[in-house]
């Protein structure tokens, strides 16, 4: 990921490696999402490097176009799909489904699924799962 | 209805940008989506949220002001199909850089062609992004969005970012937020009491939002209204760290000019400047002209202070006036001139200062029946009737035009600011015991109420030189000493600071006593070396001082 993150933006345009993988962390694993991070880190950046100030804007920003399309019955789910065990897939129903296909869900190797890092950051999410 | 138009930035709309007109709160929105057209070649989809037509046309009145050519479709009944739709967007390729796409909300209002729409924009996907080689901006209602990024998930992965332009109320409207003090006339316990209104409310719900910011905006200027820099500062701060989180660049600019006008105020010139340039710089990426000439005239202010009168001249004629020429600003076009009159009246250009105050300023505010700034101008034109020796003249105008006004709207803080004046008059013509009844009985207690350290300590520094013209040399070396010198210290206002100094050391070389020439030296000096810093025009007159105190002319 740090690969694909530096072949579109070289590892000079970052104030640390720490950025960098603060995009990485919040994009899920997804390439797209890692760099439309970047993008909009580069809309948030005032200076002339990618900084944590700007990176932390990109991710309020992806959370909030998936707040777009989330309902407010979703955040219960993916509060309890996060909390089943690794691997262990507890819910195969339509609004499954249909999480996965927008990304709010991500599955990743062997049908272990977890919410979009980002929607994590959503006090929606937060209120759902009972997390300060 | 003009359904479909190309235009030249600034043209597309029946007014023409003038200035900042939307929501501070969407100035970061405004200055990312300028920096993606600006950057941006190729096809790219923007979506943009609304919920105002009015507000989003007042948004689109200051996104075509950016350097970058831009065309509207407005989708009305003609464009009755997507392939309409594509077809009258291609026939925009090469004549503009970005396309506004206006009434897509009534264009997928139809049940009927609703959901072909939405799958139309998700199958033409490829389609569209050949035939729009320029960015997409598609203006929508939010369950729009919500519909396009759930009924045309391919075109919507291909977005390049989504912007939030829709109006919102204020998010706080408790009365701690409605009310306010009026800083200008205000007494030092109203100031306390807000100061301390504002901070039970913040200790109870601090709100990251901008009203919670606002609201620290605010109790920094009362900090420094009461002269506490460094509580201003750091209160300022934070409200400039929150800002910057809500993405509020243009309130964090203000709040960053207010933080330059303190460092101006302590003599960090270099600095303020730095900050000042750096805000004007982005006023004008936001199309907010009257934000950035007002910065301009602080720049100006700054360099007059530093004796660079020419430059400050430059700023204000070539700058400053044409932009509120422009604007139709009358009331900021006379203060403008008012200030170019202050750098002619410091060059001693007294008849044209004069003309401008009588000609050119006086007409304006008489128009507009600004009663404060009519007496305000014509204490200005005492000023210069008393650099031309004309006392009486100043006098008069002092006492029966300017002093009524300020009693007549209870601007107790002019008034005596006004009795000052005649104090100052009273002095020159040797009439020392009436100039000192008024310091004392008349302006101190003033600023005392009003805990303007500041204008307490002038009034002080003035009541010193009394003494010293008095010959009272240890009285007026112990106000100077004990009371002036530490408050402007503590001000951590430079000038003033050196300039006391300055004074102290000349009352040192008047009373000469055992070791009063050294210290007068050591004084005179470390105020010749703050002002050669601050690059101030007063660092000549010290330095003819210390010569003289050096090399005195042999006596008889």
């Amino acid at each position: 990921m740090l690969e694909i993150l530096h072949r579109r933006a070289a590892e000079s345009l970052f104030d640390s490696v720490d950025t960098a993988k603060y995009l990485i962390e919040y994009s899920g694993g997804h390439p797209r999402d890692l760099l439309r991070l970047l993008g909009y880190a580069f809309g948030f950046a005032e200076g002339e490097k990618f900084d944590r100030a700007s990176a932390e804007k990109a991710v309020k920003q992806l959370a909030m176009d998936y707040r777009r399309i989330l309902d407010t019955k979703d955040y219960p789910l993916l509060g309890e799909i996060d909390r089943s065990p690794p691997g262990q897939v507890s819910h195969n129903s339509d609004q499954a489904q249909s999480l996965l296909y927008n990304l709010a869900l991500l599955e990743y190797n062997d049908y272990w699924w977890k919410s979009h890092p980002v929607v994590r950051t959503l006090q929606e999410y937060r209120a759902a799962c009972s997390l300060p | 209805m003009v359904e479909f138009s190309t235009a030249s930035p600034g043209v597309s709309f029946p007014q023409s940008l003038e200035s900042w007109e939307l929501d501070s709160r969407h100035s970061g929105c405004l200055l990312r989506l300028r920096k993606l057209l600006v950057t941006a070649s190729g096809f790219r989809l923007v979506l943009l949220e609304f919920n105002d037509p009015r507000y989003r046309d007042r948004a689109i009145r200051q996104i075509d002001g950016f350097p970058v050519e831009m065309a509207s479709l407005v989708l009305g009944e003609s464009v009755d199909s997507f392939d309409e739709f594509e077809r009258r967007l291609s026939a925009l390729a090469g004549q503009c850089r970005a396309v506004h796409v206006l009434d897509l909300e009534r264009w997928l209002a139809d049940d009927k062609t609703r959901e072909s729409r939405f799958k139309d924009f998700n199958y033409h996907r490829e389609a569209l992004a050949e035939r729009c080689p320029f960015t997409l901006l598609l203006w929508m209602i939010a369950p729009d969005i919500k519909a396009f990024a759930l009924k045309a998930p391919d075109l919507w992965a291909w977005r390049t970012d989504v912007f939030d332009f829709s109006s919102r109320h204020a998010p706080i409207s408790a009365p701690v937020v409605e009310r306010n003090v009026v800083r200008g006339s205000a007494s030092a316990r109203e100031r306390q009491e807000r100061i301390a209104e504002i901070e039970a409310y913040l200790d109870r719900e601090l709100r990251k939002d901008g009203s919670g910011a606002l609201l620290l905006t605010e109790l920094g200027q009362l900090h420094g209204d009461l002269g506490h820099p460094d509580a201003a500062l750091r209160t300022l701060e934070r409200a400039l760290a929150i800002f910057r989180e809500t993405d509020d660049r243009r309130q964090a600019a203000m709040a960053r000019g207010l933080m330059a006008d303190i460092e101006a105020a302590r003599g960090n010139t270099d600095e303020a400047l730095e900050t000042y340039r750096e805000i004007m710089k982005l006023f004008e990426e936001l199309g907010d002209v009257r934000s950035r000439a007002v910065t301009l005239g602080q720049i100006a202010d700054v360099l007059e202070a530093r004796g660079e009168l020419e430059e400050a001249l430059w700023i204000r004629r070539e700058e400053q006036l044409p932009v509120y020429e422009r604007l139709g600003d009358v009331r900021s076009r006379a203060v403008t001139l008012g200030k170019i009159a202050d750098v002619l009246q410091a060059r001693g250009e007294l008849e044209e200062a004069l003309r401008i105050r009588r000609e050119e300023q006086l007409p304006v505010y008489e128009r507009l029946g600004d009663v404060r700034s009519r007496a305000v101008t014509l204490g200005q034109i005492a000023d210069v009737l008393e650099a031309r020796g004309e006392l009486e003249e100043a006098l008069w105008i002092r006492r029966e035009e300017q002093l009524p006004v300020y009693e007549r709207l209870g601007d107790v803080r002019s008034r005596a600011v006004t009795l000052g004046k005649i104090a100052d008059v009273l002095q020159a013509r040797g009439e020392l015991e009436e100039a000192l009844r008024i310091r004392r009985e008349e302006q101190l207690p003033v600023y005392e109420r009003l805990g303007d350290v500041r204008a307490r300590a002038v009034t002080l520094g003035k009541i010193a030189d009394v003494l010293q013209a008095r010959g009272e040399l240890d009285e007026a070396l112990r106000i100077f000493r004990e009371d002036v010198l530490p408050a402007f210290e503590r001000l951590r206002s430079a000038r003033d600071v050196l300039v006391c100094r300055a004074k102290i050391g000349i009352t040192y070389l008047a009373r000469g006593a055992a070791g009063d020439r050294e210290k007068a030296l050591e004084l005179l000096n470390l105020a010749l070396q703050d002002a050669q810093r601050l690059k101030l025009p007063e660092a000549g007159q010290i330095a003819g001082i210390i010569r003289r105190a050096e090399n005195p002319p042999e006596s008889g």
